[in-house]
């Protein structure tokens, strides 16, 4: 009999010599012509079959296929699955019985067949393109089944035959995808399995997953996805874990291309946060990110920030650098941005990412108003706690470059406190010979000492003290640092005030490695790269600098903008060590009405010639604020474009935060760049509706 | 895993005799899997393995359906056990493990446990898991691990009538145990008492 296949059969590997000894009874086991035993060894062969032995036997599991007993032929089939797995060139001898299988009542042979056609589909586009010729009969056999086709048999708790269903929704959405027209023909059977089936156990809600991601992934009609994410928002309500699980993961690969669908659930988002279960709330935390936007940035890290205090600490360091990339791309106001930044290095400090102290130190130097309210907070900060390093280097920079502000004692924003020189100098010893100072948290906390020196009143016996206490440290950093200090005070006393002067403000260099921040970015920099074109544009230089000066007021880094074109072309060429970067494309303004302009910017990635980025920023100069601003694109067939989610709905008036969007243009032919843009918004309690296109591209976004 | 003679055990018909031949052919030390032909990546399949191990860590049954050493299988059992033993019992029936997700579930003292890929239906999976648990309970009769135990080839036997590859044969309960009912007939008959002339092939 076939004992020796049960033996084997639980073996799923080959080793050599089992191979070579079970062929010739394999091939005689097949053809045999007693059902178990074929069975037996139709199973062999899917668990152990070597690509040696598919070869030799797919004749006998062809002619097996087409036997009248079922429970050979659904093994058949499904053996031809693992055949053509470990040997793709079987595919075309498995081809042509495909489409005859599929009249089968037999739910087995069914979905053997259904198998069996994903498999040939997902590795051959030719037979991709062969099946979409079946997908009235799969939308047949679905609808039948959802309808009429209840059997005590296959069904669970209700819902006919759900793994079958799943499997033709698999396969209908492998025909789909890309497919315009058999994605029409599925649109109806889609909706009507979406609405009919019984959600009340698990099975209902497996074949709603199943569609719900058919549907988003073939070219569905809109009102479709809309349907598709509003049950994935009910699932979210779903009292079951699991369902609440693979809601989340859906939602997360939606937010992108149907991002306003997805806001429409964001509170329900949100309160999935509160999750005791970590993997829900990690799913939760990421999908809370992506929703972020600047309409809900407030909302959203209040949300946010509170989480980070109660969180687990495994996502503390995803969080915490979370919220300081949104705060960066969506702050409202800079001292919003201060403060939050300034909270999450409190609650979560030891977790995040190592540049988070040069970019606070960045943001604050820039912040020229804001001096006086930053060494406060971050003073009182330090009182509290000198434990999280990040947030110490920052406070001790900050009471060096500011101390003067911070005795002055009179700030608007906070209650006035009274901070002695004593007390400034001592906690800065403290952090000094803490034990939880990390060497470069000291060595932060001894240039600040040094430069109090020249920004405090009294005399500097006890700074002269610290100092010299160092010059002898086993820290060979630290003790350099004392070294030159010390003699600075002793033998360069006249130069100490203008070496210890305020600093000027760092140039932001470098992308992040976000590659969110460097799009984002890329409207910074593409402001700091135009004041100085290759090409003298006199006049259109004074119209963007206009218009640079005027909306970027509030915006994140401003540039060191000089305001004169001369000059500007001057400080380029003052940047000898930088490597020249290519050729900056000038901006182009290609929209205006009553104060509200459209504005493009470009870049072209050196290392990706064939991609174009342009950045569509909408300002507002007039008297009214914009509201509900919808921007739509469309390019020739040539090129393809792909827009990413823009940063809000609303530029509020006279100068307010611009709305920047992104488009990515994929051009590899080099084929002259033309859009058709569309515009819809509110202003001054109209809604104004405008198409137009954009034809005069500068060359160089093209070429 | 070792080939086992007849035993008494709890389950309602004698266990199977395993050949000598091919399990004790294998020379020691020979690795179980050799590349045959230029080395592929593996291409996306539904399951990739399934396990079932006691609360104590206790592997009960395996099935691999991609190839893969023995080393590296007892490396990923161990793991894999390490992590879901550690869930809590309120978290949900999912979790990512390497590249793949694991869904899993518990019944009484054991846990049912599927590697899928990450492009695949998790819940559909879960019922997948509860089908094999009912087709148990619907042969031994109230499966319980020592069932099991003492008939694992039975519970192999009857994973392979309900999946091949990884994938589902037949999606109807019955005709899968009417099936596996017919295979233990064909094997009592097989081993039913035949008289001494018989064996001598003279009658």
């Amino acid at each position: 009999m076939g004992t020796q296949c049960t033996g084997t059969g639980s073996w799923p590997n080959c080793s050599t010599s089992t191979c070579w000894a079970t062929p010739p009874t394999l091939d005689s086991d097949l053809s045999q012509g007693i059902q178990p035993v074929q069975g037996l060894a139709l199973c062999t062969l899917s668990t152990m079959g070597s690509a040696e032995m598919c070869r030799d036997l797919a004749p006998e599991v062809e002619k097996l296929l087409l036997q009248p007993s079922p429970y050979v032929r659904k093994k058949a089939i499904l053996t031809a699955v693992h055949m053509i797995r470990k040997v793709p060139e079987l595919s075309s001898v498995f081809l042509p019985p495909c489409v005859h299988l599929l009249h089968e009542r037999h739910h087995g042979i069914l979905l053997g067949t259904i198998t069996l056609i994903t498999e040939l589909c997902e590795r051959s586009p030719a037979a991709l393109r062969h099946f979409r010729k079946v997908v009235p009969q799969l939308v047949q056999i679905l609808r039948t089944l959802v309808t009429t086709g209840y059997s005590t048999e296959h069904s669970i708790s209700g819902v006919s035959d759900p793994f079958l269903q799943v499997q033709i929704l698999r396969l209908l959405r492998i025909l789909g995808r890309n497919h315009e027209e058999s994605s029409e023909t599925m649109n109806d059977l889609l909706a009507q399995v979406a609405t009919n089936t019984d959600t009340s156990r698990n099975a209902g809600n497996a074949v709603l997953f199943e569609t719900v991601l058919t549907i988003m992934d073939i070219r569905s009609a809109a009102g479709l996805r809309v349907l598709a994410v509003n049950i994935l928002g009910r699932f979210l309500l779903n009292s079951d874990r699991n369902i609440r699980y693979v809601a989340l993961t859906s939602l997360l690969r939606l937010v992108q291309s149907d991002h306003s669908a997805v806001q429409r659930h964001r509170p329900t988002v949100v309160d999935c946060l509160q999750e005791t279960d970590a993997s829900l709330s990690r799913r939760a935390l990421e999908l809370s990110l992506a929703l972020v936007n600047s309409s809900n940035v407030r909302a959203m890290m209040q949300e946010l920030q509170a989480f980070l205090e109660s969180c687990p600490p495994d996502l503390r360091a995803d969080c915490a650098s979370g919220i300081l990339l949104a705060a960066e791309r969506f702050a409202p106001t800079k001292r919003w941005h201060i403060d939050t930044i300034l909270h999450v290095l409190t609650t979560a400090g030891t977790h995040v990412r190592d540049d988070a102290v040069a970019n606070l130190t960045q943001l604050i130097g820039g912040a020229q108003e804001l001096h006086a309210y930053s060494v406060r907070r971050l003073y009182n900060a330090l009182a509290e706690d000198i434990s999280q390093q990040p947030l110490v280097q920052v406070a001790a920079w900050c009471i060096g470059e500011y101390g003067d502000l911070l005795l002055e004692g009179n700030c608007e924003e906070i209650e006035p406190l009274q901070v002695d020189e004593e007390e400034v100098l001592a906690l800065l010893e403290k952090v000094l010979q803490s034990h939880m100072s990390l060497p470069a948290t000291r060595g932060y906390a001894l240039t600040a000492l040094m430069k109090l020196s020249t920004r405090l009143q009294g005399d500097n016996n006890r700074i002269r003290q610290v100092v010299s206490i160092y010059k002898s440290c086993l820290d060979v950093e630290l003790q350099q640092r004392a070294v030159e200090y010390d003699t600075l005070f002793r033998k360069y006393d006249h130069m100490r005030a203008a070496i210890l002067e305020k600093m000027p403000l760092v140039e932001r260099d470098g992308p992040q490695a976000d590659e969110e921040a460097k799009e984002s970015k890329a409207a910074a920099q593409l402001s700091e790269a135009v004041p100085a074109p290759t090409e003298p544009q006199a006049s259109q230089l004074l119209d963007l600098l206009d218009l640079l000066d005027g909306a970027s007021g509030d915006a994140q880094h401003p540039p060191p903008l000089d305001p004169s074109p001369g000059g500007a072309l001057v400080y380029l060429l003052d940047l000898p060590c930088a490597p020249p970067p290519p050729a900056p494309i000038p901006d182009l303004k290609v929209f205006e009405r009553e104060g509200v302009q459209l504005n493009l910017s470009f870049i072209r990635p050196p290392e990706n010639p064939a991609l174009l980025l342009i950045t569509a920023t909408a300002t507002n100069s007039s008297e009214g604020d914009v509201t509900d601003f919808i921007c739509q694109a469309a390019v020739p067939k040539s090129l393809q474009l792909q827009m990413q989610a823009p940063s809000g709905n609303t530029v509020p008036a006279r100068g307010g935060l611009p709305i920047t969007q992104l488009f990515r243009i994929l051009n590899p032919n080099k084929a002259p760049v033309r859009l058709k843009l569309r515009l819809t918004y509110n202003h001054f309690h109209q809604s104004v509706q405008e198409i137009f296109e954009v034809n005069n591209l500068p060359v160089e976004s093209w070429q | 895993m070792v080939g086992c003679a007849k035993r008494e055990g709890r389950g309602k018909r004698g266990a199977w005799a395993a050949p000598a031949g091919v399990l004790g052919g294998r020379p020691r030390g020979e690795p179980l899997c050799l590349p045959s032909g230029p080395q592929r990546p593996p291409l996306p399949q539904l399951m990739r393995f399934m396990l079932l191990f006691s609360r104590q860590g206790k592997l009960r049954l395996q099935k691999w359906y991609l190839a893969t050493s023995d080393k590296e299988r007892k490396k990923m059992v161990r793991e894999l056990m390490q992590v879901v033993l550690a869930r809590k019992p309120k978290m949900c029936s999912f979790l990512e493990w390497r590249d793949l997700k694991v869904v899993y579930k518990r019944y009484a003292s054991l846990y049912f446990c599927c590697a899928i890929e990450g492009q695949d239906n998790e819940l559909i999976t879960l019922e997948l898991i509860h089908r094999y648990v009912e087709l148990l309970d619907k042969y031994f009769g109230s499966v319980c691990e020592l069932d099991i135990i003492f008939n694992f080839e039975k519970a192999y036997f009857i994973l392979d009538e309900f999946l091949m590859g990884g994938d589902v044969q037949d999606t109807s309960k019955k005709s899968v145990l009417k099936a596996i009912e017919q295979a233990d007939l064909l094997q009592e008959e097989d081993e039913s008492p035949r008289s001494v002339l018989e064996e001598m092939g003279l009658a």
